[in-house]
């Protein structure tokens, strides 16, 4: 009897350890299996992996066009999934060390898979797509365009970052589109007066306080005789701090300025960017000041009240104002894509006027490519309007290699009182770099 | 008293007879032998990450660039000490850990006490004041930023109703406060566990104390300081010491509620770890993760071998 419990324990623990491993073969299986373009009939299956929140409609209707379309076209995509933010940030950079790659993967752009995940070389040179004739050089210089290679064409739209105000309030007001910091102080001052909440901040999500801060990077920028990626190069080369830019530390004075002159929602540090949009679109708040996903949303949740908002630039005190452009995200082909021609193939027809604008009629908004046309919110017409005449530049933190993303925390112990002046913002970012640089072993920290 | 432990029990039960030997052999062998698949998956999910989390400590890199990895001696370490929000972090963990220890130990017994007789509800009261803890840490994050928030929030709208509108306070916003409320939320959600361990201790108190002291005249007070509380002593000490590493090791009530914010008002060591992985410095998160290992067991373990000392047998 003790004998026979005896194997039967023995049993039992033999085969808890051969399931486990059985489940990590399935899982291994099921992913190598994924990577390479698989034949069915004349038509092949290219792997695609996005994070979660990329694949909105324009993606679902591309990819229900391409599928339904395979015979014709010679691929059809089957799409991956994974989480977004941060902990996805980690899953491709796992993803790209281990050479776990799909045939196609949207990334945010080149430079972050050189600067984040170490792998351009995993992915192929586009150079020669017939497709790239549709789109201005200049608008995929820098960000599709690294290094002299195409690395990847452009998807989904560009967002523009600029004031939204609620015309119904300005109206109210009696306000009118100020071009000066002086002017927009005033129309703060009219707003108040209104019983109308000036400015809405919504530092619940941290990330919503950067917007309004960041602009003040472009005059600097402007100032220096080059554009983002000018400024950009001297910072990530320790040749220049973010404490020396004068224009960017003023920038974040003159927010925090707002809230002292009580200009801001008191509730501001619990208010979330939902709160924001719906306190815009109803006119409780006369501006907001985020990107055009503030114009997508409000078109989403309130449609009925999308042509009260209307956008325009942040206003400095010389006048000489700037926005910021977030280009698109970027599609690039894999060196794991066993029939690289299909797979430069499938991207020259993503990225050409055919597939864009079914993505664009899915999915309202600025499209890079020349061709496209889109109904768009008003707002963002407005900001469009600005972009077109010259007055924009790409958001210098999709460029800066050492510290993206992190303004949120400092500017809020700046705001809170923790940090005394905006310049020490500015140096918080700079030691930010600094460590980011010195962990890398960049040898212009040394 | 000392109690024997289980292995001092095991090491005196062969008495040199041959067989008997033998067959504690075996039935050590068999033992063995079963452990063997959970060792290997300690090995290879705890023991060996753990390891490398040691050896990364030591390497200077950033993200996934192996080419820019080298050997960093302890630059890491030191650069753990020198962040900007080392200081508020090691703050608020010591802050977040002594006082939600001593309020849930605080309430935890004294709900223990009341729930350890025969009473109507008693078993519904145990269930409700258990609930808590089986509620997801980020829904719990969720209800409280809603319930705390400064304008729409029950909690002040309530205190604005019983005319106490003195006491509305953000809550959550308020960089001198938060740690507090976030401090208050883990009370909630975990007295009532530390209430469970603590009463299946007193269920294990035999009657014939309490009998013999009520014969001497004991009151209940007394029957508590010298009875109920030393005999408790095993299960109090084991619910103090998950409550202390809890504390000290708090990270996703924190991340769920205020991400270490406003700014880094609630920073904690557990949020200071995440944000140096999240920028990509795995090294500094391996060096801090291991500071974080030393400082709690440097606590628990003194804190868990004296309280043990004075424990009693039954």
């Amino acid at each position: 009897m003790k004998k026979s419990k005896r194997w039967i324990a023995m049993g039992l623990s033999i085969l808890l350890t051969a399931s486990t491993a059985g489940c990590a073969k399935t899982n291994t299986d099921s992913v190598s299996g994924k990577q390479t373009a698989r034949t069915g009939g004349d038509v092949k299956t290219l792997t695609v992996l996005m994070y979660t929140d990329w694949y909105k409609a324009g993606w679902q209707a591309l990819e229900q066009y391409i599928n339904d379309n395979s015979a014709e076209l010679g691929f059809k995509l089957e799409i991956s999934k994974i989480q977004g933010g941060s902990q996805g940030d980690q899953v491709l950079q796992t993803k790209f060390a281990t050479n776990d790659l799909p045939d196609l993967i949207q990334v945010y752009k080149p430079q972050w898979v050189k600067s984040y995940a170490n792998g351009l070389d995993k992915l192929v040179d586009l150079t020669g797509l017939e497709c790239v004739s549709e789109y201005d050089q200049a608008a995929l210089n820098g960000t599709f365009v690294y290094d002299g290679k195409l690395y990847a064409v452009p998807i989904d739209s560009v967002v523009l970052s600029g004031i939204f105000y609620n015309k119904k309030a300005f109206e109210k007001a009696g306000a009118e589109i100020p071009k000066t910091w002086d002017e927009f102080l005033a129309v703060c001052e009219k707003l108040k007066k209104a019983g109308i909440t000036p400015v809405y901040y919504s530092a619940k999500d941290a990330w919503s306080v950067q917007p309004p801060a960041i602009s003040g990077i472009l005059n600097d920028a402007a100032k220096l005789g080059t554009d983002t990626f000018g400024l950009m190069e001297q910072i990530n080369t320790n040749k220049l701090k973010f404490a020396d830019c004068e224009n960017f530390v003023a920038s974040i004075q003159r927010t925090k300025d707002l809230i002292d002159l009580g200009y801001v929602n008191e509730t501001y540090l619990s208010d979330t960017v939902d709160n924001a949009h719906q306190a815009l679109a109803n006119g409780e708040c006369g501006m907001y000041i985020n990107g055009t996903w503030c114009a997508d949303n409000i078109n989403k949740k309130f449609a009925d009240k999308i042509d009260d908002i209307g956008a325009f630039a942040i206003p400095t005190p010389t006048g000489d104002n700037y926005i910021n452009m977030f280009t698109p995200y970027s599609l690039a082909l894999t060196t794991n894509c066993k029939d690289q021609e299909l797979g430069k193939k499938a991207l020259n027809f993503i990225a050409s006027k055919q597939a864009q604008q079914i993505y664009a009629d899915a999915q309202p908004g600025v499209y890079l490519n020349k061709n496209v046309t889109s109904e768009i919110p008003k707002a963002t017409a407005d900001l469009k309007k600005i972009m077109d005449s010259g007055k924009s530049m790409t958001d210098w933190e999709e460029i800066n290699q050492y510290s993206y993303g992190n303004l949120s925390e400092p500017l809020l112990n700046y705001y809170t009182g923790t940090l005394k002046e905006a310049k020490d913002v500015a140096e918080a970012l700079d030691a930010e770099t600094e460590r980011n640089a010195k962990a890398q072993g960049d040898a212009n920290w040394k | 008293m000392r109690r024997q432990s289980v292995t001092q029990r095991h090491r005196v039960m062969p008495t040199g007879n041959k067989e008997e030997i033998m067959n504690s052999l075996k039935c050590r062998r068999y033992s063995y032998t079963l452990a063997i698949p959970g060792l290997v998956l300690y090995l290879i999910f705890f023991v060996i990450p753990a390891g490398l989390g040691l050896v990364l400590s030591f390497v200077r890199i950033l993200g996934f660039d192996l080419s820019s990895a080298r050997f960093g001696g302890l630059e890491n370490y030191i650069d753990v000490f020198t962040q900007p929000n080392m200081r508020r972090a090691i703050t608020n963990s010591f802050i977040f850990a002594v006082i939600t220890t001593v309020f849930k130990m605080g309430i935890g017994l004294s709900l223990a006490v009341a729930l350890n007789r025969r009473m109507a509800f008693t078993n519904a009261l145990r269930t409700i004041f258990f609930l808590p803890a089986v509620i997801n840490t980020v829904a719990v994050g969720l209800i409280f930023s809603s319930l705390m928030h400064p304008s729409n929030g029950l909690i002040n709208a309530f205190l604005e109703n019983v005319g106490l509108s003195a006491l509305t306070k953000s809550w959550l916003a308020d960089p001198h406060l938060a740690i507090f409320s976030v401090c208050a939320i883990e009370i909630w959600k975990w007295s009532g566990f530390t209430m469970v361990i603590l009463l299946s201790g007193m269920q294990t108190i035999g009657k014939d104390f309490y009998e013999a002291a009520e014969i001497d005249g004991a009151g209940e007070f007394t029957k508590f300081r010298y009875i109920t509380f030393p005999l408790l002593l095993p299960a109090f000490n084991n619910a103090l010491i998950l409550s202390i590493i809890g504390g000290l090791k708090v990270f996703d009530l924190i991340q769920a509620t205020t991400q270490g914010g406003p700014g880094s008002a609630t920073e904690v060591f557990g949020t200071l770890i995440y944000k140096s992985f999240g920028a990509g410095r795995f090294g500094e998160g391996c060096a801090a993760s291991m500071i974080l290992a030393l400082v709690i067991a440097g606590i628990a373990l003194p804190t868990y071998r004296y309280i043990a000392g004075k424990e009693v047998e039954m």
